[in-house]
């Protein structure tokens, strides 16, 4: 697109008869235009003019032809037909979601003044629009955009120099988990198996490395090179200690090099598609190796643990055990079915809180239905706390917390049998919402 | 904070009107503004109509002209005539109809807009405190989220637990693997909705711990159900491990720290890898990876090529799991020749699903019995496929006289024949083509013409 305009500047406005002096003129708005789009030159730039998300040049073309909607032209931009093409604003998601879907990334500009302002500037003004977010497929906060009952996790990937270890953090924005990791290098595919990242950002120099891309290629997540300077360590320890407030990422048990480096880079790339607000994260934990069963890509699509051959999930055994009410536990259950522990005793743990929900038939109904009606408060939490949400999402809020309350009084065994420690911690938890709110 | 909001709430905070009434008192007293401002626009209405009397005038309102007196063009005229004209502002001509202003209502507009203007903003201030103080407890709220989510998984492995019919597993730190009438979960759920029946139950016993058989090779028939009893004890494991209820009488599971299930010949077209070789890549995955705690599911290894190759292949697969890896394994197999080998290997059982031949049909019994099953019955299964008779009968005197062959040069030989798998046997050197083409020439009976092209063809193979 921008070298149409290049190539546009040098010939186009000569051979283009009538009014050359016209066709040369670029026009206030399409000079802003080109300023963002040049910020911006790997997504689609949605432009936002009244009611509607425009789109221009090639981006139209692609989203024209994603979307199945119509191309038009508006006017001239150095003597060439500028293709547009637009979504209204108010249907906006439902586009979104398709063009992240099929991998595309999309910069969204809004207009940031009133317009009356911009006629305050003069009569030929523009108003002014910044770009607010980067919609990437691993930094989705939108319940419309997320698949409720999945996690959405954004990877980082680095390999130090020669090593044959990996440092792997990952998070979900729409939930403020993360982790950390160093696994060995023969532990990707495995590792990529369970967690199922929904985008991974490396360095553009590890695509080169087979050991490295030929598993990340075989995931088919969606991939988002950058520059190897925003994956630099020292930069990312500083990040993470001025986020975390913290003297240094150590704190966390965050010990080489490569990990603070991956999760100081999962961190700036939020910030930068966020532009600037971070959503609430729970500070980076080091994600245990061994403390689950290891099982290879083929092993899972060959038992049809979370999804069928044919990439289905009704038939896989997630679908057959998956009786959660609410898009939190879905999300748990899938995680905890991708990776079974090898700890017996926390195994027991778990299979204690099992037996009391078995043993107390009524309690469970009661309880189920309670939460069944709780809406899914970490995901409207990060809408808040990035300046998305909306009322709705406190309301949420609100109402979570009191199906916590009502949760946190019922669960009293009425049976003989006493309580499993997991399910005292749950209650103790529950019980929190009486405070502060 | 239930109190702050009211039930129907807009999407955006700029669209307002979502703080509850009595929630805040300056909020109130703007909102009662403006609501007090439509209550003195009808009160004007009713004295416009009495000082003009026009029954017909309406004060109204839209966004070009705010709130306007609208009347019938005859009545319209009146109002543009003295003494009317000093009050009323002439704004529009329609069809059917006049619009006025006036200088009262212009001046209630403005007042209703400007409290309606700072209600919003307001409003706003209201939400931004919220989000507030939401955002302070965020550690809370994240903890109770976390907390719900383990309550709803705990409560629905509860209620699977019961609905399923699912008993608790015992797991430990031993290499045990005893299930005792085990079920697919899956396939069970499919045969209840469809009413196909009932699933049948297997024990399955891979104990890795002393005396017990750690490997059991699985034959019998295609369709005979090998693959759903293998994939059964792999779910079971995955289930129980992840801390839920099982599908079994009883399930005894010494934990397991790494899980494979291959099946034999899964095409990788994309990655433009053949059956085979994909195949081999994932067995030897398995042989440099499997520990004494893993559990190894294979479905026919070896079938992506010849028949000969694939038989070695298994053979020394299965002989490398039970000396090497020595870890717990179900190994089905069409290689029949295979089921010697458990006189060899102490740890290795030959089961098989067991077929009952009824007036020439096969008919599938879902049950694991010991020992080696007899035959495959793939000319059976070939009928119920519906291959053409013709077919069937000339496949039936292909496979006798096949048999006859087998007797005479008998394969039962081979776990004798072969030395038992020596773990540390050094791979025989690679014999160079030259030497190997060489070996198998007789000099004696080629032509000089002959020995020449010999030696072009040994000089290409150098």
């Amino acid at each position: 697109m921008n070298e149409t305009g290049q190539q546009g500047w040098i010939f186009e406005g000569e051979a283009s008869g009538a009014s050359p002096r016209d066709d040369l003129r670029v026009t206030p708005m399409m000079s802003q235009f080109m300023e963002i789009k040049a910020a911006n030159p790997a997504s689609l730039l949605f432009y936002r003019m009244g009611d509607f998300y425009e789109l221009f040049f090639e981006d139209a073309e692609i989203a024209s032809r994603a979307l199945g909607i119509t191309l038009t032209k508006r006017g001239k931009h150095l003597g060439q037909d500028i293709a547009m093409c637009g979504v209204p604003v108010h249907a906006a998601d439902e586009y979104l979601e398709r063009l992240i879907r099929l991998g595309h990334r999309v910069a969204v500009c809004e207009q940031t003044e009133d317009p009356a302002e911009a006629k305050k500037r003069g009569a030929k003004s523009v108003v002014r629009r910044e770009v607010i977010r980067l919609v990437t497929p691993g930094t989705l906060t939108e319940d419309t955009l997320l698949d409720a009952r999945r996690h959405n996790y954004l990877m980082c990937i680095l390999r130090p120099k020669g090593a044959y270890e990996l440092a792997l953090a990952w998070l979900d924005i729409s939930t403020g988990d993360f982790r950390v990791a160093t696994i060995p290098l023969s532990g990707l595919g495995t590792e990529l198996a369970r967690l199922d990242p929904g985008e991974i950002i490396l360095p553009d120099t590890l695509l080169a490395d087979e050991e490295v891309a030929g598993p990340v290629k075989h995931s088919n997540a969606p991939l988002s090179p950058l520059p190897a300077v925003r994956f630099d360590s020292t930069t990312a320890a500083r990040r993470l200690a001025d986020h975390f407030a913290i003297a240094a990422p150590e704190a966390y048990g965050l010990t080489s090099r490569a990990e603070i480096a991956a999760a100081g880079a999962l961190l700036d790339y939020v910030s930068v598609t966020q532009v600037g607000r971070l959503p609430k994260l729970s500070h980076p934990r080091k994600d245990e190796q061994g403390g689950t069963v290891l099982m290879d890509a083929a092993t899972r699509t060959n038992l049809e643990l979370l999804k069928t051959l044919t990439g289905e999930r009704k038939g896989s055994l997630l679908d057959a055990m998956d009786l959660t009410v609410t898009g939190a536990g879905a999300r748990l259950f899938a995680s905890r079915l991708a990776g079974p522990l090898t700890d017996p005793a926390a195994i027991h743990a778990r299979l204690d809180a099992v037996a009391f929900f078995h043993g107390e038939r009524n309690l469970r109904k009661d309880l189920r239905r309670e939460l069944s009606r709780a809406p899914d408060i970490s995901r409207a939490l990060a809408r808040l706390t990035l300046g998305r949400g909306g009322p709705r999402d406190i309301a949420a809020i609100g109402q979570g917390l009191a199906s916590a309350r009502m949760i946190a009084q019922a669960l009293v065994p009425t049976g003989l049998g006493s309580m499993p420690a997991e399910i005292i911690a749950a209650r103790e938890c529950l019980g929190q919402s009486d405070q502060g709110l | 904070m239930a109190a702050s909001l009211k039930d129907e709430l807009p999407l955006m905070a700029r669209d307002g009107s979502f703080v509850r009434e009595a929630y805040d008192k300056d909020l109130d007293e703007l909102r009662a503004l403006s609501d007090n401002g439509r209550r003195v626009i009808a009160g004007l209405q009713a004295r416009y109509i009495s000082d003009t009397n026009f029954k017909s005038l309406k004060i109204k309102h839209n966004n070009v002209l705010g709130y306007f007196v609208e009347l019938s063009p005859a009545a319209g005229q009146e109002l543009l005539k003295s003494p009317h004209a000093a009050n009323f502002i002439h704004r529009q001509t329609m069809a059917n109809a006049m619009r006025f202003t006036t200088a009262e209502l212009a001046d209630i507009e403005s007042r209703m807009a400007v409290a309606g203007d700072r209600a919003t903003a307001l409003e706003l201030e209201i939400f931004t405190k919220l989000v507030a103080r939401i955002g302070e407890q965020a550690d809370v709220i994240t903890n109770i989220a976390s907390a719900l989510a383990e309550t709803d998984v705990a409560a629905a492995l509860g209620e699977l637990a019961e609905t399923a019919n699912l008993t608790r597993p015992k797991v430990d730190a031993s290499r045990a693997f005893a299930m005792e009438q085990a079920r697919h979960l899956v396939v069970e759920q499919a045969l209840a909705h469809s009413r196909g029946g009932t699933f049948i139950a297997n024990d399955c016993h891979l104990s890795a711990d002393e005396g017990g058989h750690p490997i059991w090779l699985v034959t019998g028939p295609n369709m005979a159900g090998k693959s759903t009893f293998l994939r059964q004890n792999a779910l079971i494991a995955v289930m129980a491990q992840m801390g839920s209820f099982v599908p079994a009488k009883s399930a005894h599971i010494g934990v397991i720290d790494r899980l494979f299930s291959r099946v034999g010949a899964a095409d990788d077209l994309a990655r433009g890898r053949s059956t085979f070789m994909v195949e081999m890549v994932e067995t030897a995955a398995i042989l440099n990876q499997s520990g004494p705690r893993a559990l190894v599911i294979l479905d026919e290894i070896g079938r992506g090529t010849a028949t000969f190759d694939g038989l070695s292949i298994a053979w020394a697969c299965v002989e490398h799991l039970h000396e090497v890896n020595q870890c717990r394994a179900l190994f089905a197999t069409h290689f029949h020749e295979l089921t010697r080998l458990s006189q060899k290997l102490s740890g290795l059982k030959n089961v098989s699903m067991t077929v009952r031949e009824w007036q020439g049909e096969v008919i599938f019994l879902h049950e694991v019995a010991d020992g080696a099953a007899d035959r495959s019955y793939g000319i059976q299964v070939a009928r119920l496929a519906g291959l053409p008779p013709a077919v069937l009968t000339r496949a039936g005197q292909v496979m006798q006289m096949l048999e006859e062959n087998a007797q005479k040069n008998p394969a039962s030989d081979l776990a004798h024949a072969l030395p038992l798998f020596d773990a540390h046997a050094k791979p025989v050197p690679a014999q160079h083509p030259a030497l190997a083409k060489l070996a198998e020439t007789s000099p004696d009976q080629l032509t000089p013409r002959e020995a020449l092209d010999l030696l072009y063809v040994l000089k290409q193979l150098t």
